[in-house]
């Protein structure tokens, strides 16, 4: 039984008349690196492929400053891993989970009270319409979300250079935990407004 | 002593498991992390900038290390948790007072779930300060926000389980938002409730989408949310 040997457009130069019909690369085109010393021909050729930006796959590739991700990269995950463990472990250590009585359906509490991410729906439900804001505002806020990256196209970076959707996000923000903040720590019993100093009525 | 390393180094076992020595050079480095399932979710090379911790916070990293902090603590209360309302208030009282490591563990779960809410939330604050949801990234952004929704969901629903008053009334009032709307209002509360109110069905069904269905859909988005990262080019910037 022979094996047949395939034809490799690198490794039989010497055999011109079985080159396989694959086409070739121009030479003398592009940066031509060195070979060993003193080899004619084995000058080495650096291929490029290149991505049209109006192409199905967009990559945002520039030439970058790069450092290897072995250690650089994982001594910094190493780090954050040990001490988010070393927080959560101390914090654990002194500071109880509370935990109060049984669940009893008959004890009405004074003030019932969303988890704190979602005290200033809460907040803002005692002041609006309950369908509006506690059956529409949900999925319009994570909708909304969303759609800012597809709704603003501008491909500016510089906070001056996006003023509007910079207001908005802002504002989405900022209302955001002065309400969580008012639900938090300014309701009590029926939801009426207290200071924190005279009571707080907030639990984790 | 140098005996005993090189004769470990040199068994069947260590060679089996390490295919290269430890690396110290940049192919080796190289090497390292391609051949790593865990590690070659990153690239080989990452940008300088990238890497500063004043560029990222590390918060998407931290919000992913608490999620997998949350995994493993979670599996450990799992053992001494049964979801049942004659049941769940006591088998949380006996984790954390005969359990060993319960109260710890307990406390450690807890904890690090509210942390995780509030770096979702910051890291999603960082990406749009840096104008990251843009092109090409925007499909991620979109993947941000459902990963965003997951992490309240999941904090949600463990909320209830230990079947106090504070988790008793913090749902009910919570899940009493769904109902306002008109003419859903029945259905949408009984979908999420299993009845009309915080019951027997409810903690069921908070505990399956706790411990097991929302886990499993964050996962999933936290795959894509990494794959898409890698495929848009790495992190966005230097600003
Ligand atoms: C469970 C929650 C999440 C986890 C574990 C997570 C994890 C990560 C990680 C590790 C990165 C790498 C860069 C960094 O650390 O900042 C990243 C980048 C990114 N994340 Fe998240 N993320 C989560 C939620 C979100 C949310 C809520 C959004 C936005 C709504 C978001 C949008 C993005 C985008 C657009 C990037 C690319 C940023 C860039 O290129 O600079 N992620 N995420």
């Amino acid at each position: 039984m022979t094996i047949e040997k395939r034809p490799n457009a690198t490794a039989d130069k010497t055999a011109p008349s079985q080159a396989p019909q694959v086409p070739t690369i121009e030479r003398g085109g592009g940066p031509k690196l060195p070979g060993p010393p003193g080899v004619p021909g084995t000058e080495r050729f650096r291929l490029l492929a290149y991505v049209k930006q109006e192409s199905m796959v967009r990559v945002d590739k520039r030439p970058d400053e790069t450092v290897l991700t072995w250690p650089h990269l994982l001594r910094a995950e190493f780090l954050m891993a040990s001490l988010i463990t070393m927080l959560l472990v101390i914090t654990s250590f002194f500071i109880q989970a509370p935990l109060e009585e049984m669940a009893n359906a008959g004890n009405t509490p004074h003030v019932a009270k969303a988890p704190w991410y979602f005290l200033g729906l809460q907040e803002m439900l005692s002041y609006f319409n309950a369908t509006v804001v506690g059956v529409l505002f949900p999925p319009l806020y994570f909708i909304g979300l969303m759609a800012i990256a597809y709704i603003d196209r501008s491909p500016y970076k510089a906070a001056r250079d996006r003023k509007l959707v910079w207001i908005f996000f802002l504002c989405l923000m900022v209302g955001g935990l002065l309400v969580t903040f008012i639900g938090s720590f300014f309701r009590g019993p029926g939801w009426n407004w207290v200071w924190p100093w005279e009571g707080l009525f907030f639990t984790l | 002593m140098s005996f005993l390393v090189r004769a470990v180094r040199e068994s069947a076992l260590w060679r089996s498991l390490f295919r290269q020595p430890y690396p110290t050079t940049s192919r080796t480095r190289a090497l390292a992390v391609m051949n790593n399932v865990f590690l070659h979710l990153h690239p080989v090379r990452v940008k300088t900038h990238a890497v500063r911790y004043t560029y990222t916070f590390c918060l998407g990293g931290i919000s992913f290390f608490l999620f997998l902090a949350l995994t493993v603590t979670g599996v450990y209360l799992m053992f001494f948790y049964v979801p049942s309302i004659n049941r769940a208030f006591q088998d949380i009282q006996t984790i954390s007072n005969s359990v060993a490591f319960g109260d710890l563990i307990r406390n450690m779960h807890r904890w690090a779930a509210h942390l995780m809410v509030l770096t979702v939330f910051l890291h999603m604050i960082r990406v749009f300060y840096h104008g990251a949801y843009k092109p090409p990234r925007e499909f991620n952004w979109a993947i941000g926000v459902l990963l965003l929704f997951s992490t309240l969901w999941l904090s949600f629903t463990g909320y209830l389980l230990p079947w106090d008053q504070i988790a008793f009334w913090a749902i009910t009032v919570g899940t009493q938002m769904a109902t306002y709307a008109p003419l859903a209002s029945t259905e949408s509360g009984f979908i999420l409730l299993g009845g009309i109110e915080v019951g027997q069905e409810t903690l069921i069904r908070f505990y399956v989408m706790h411990v097991i269905a929302f886990p499993l859909i964050a996962a999933i988005l936290l795959v894509v949310h990494f794959w898409r990262i890698r495929k848009d080019g790495g992190i966005s910037g230097p600003v």
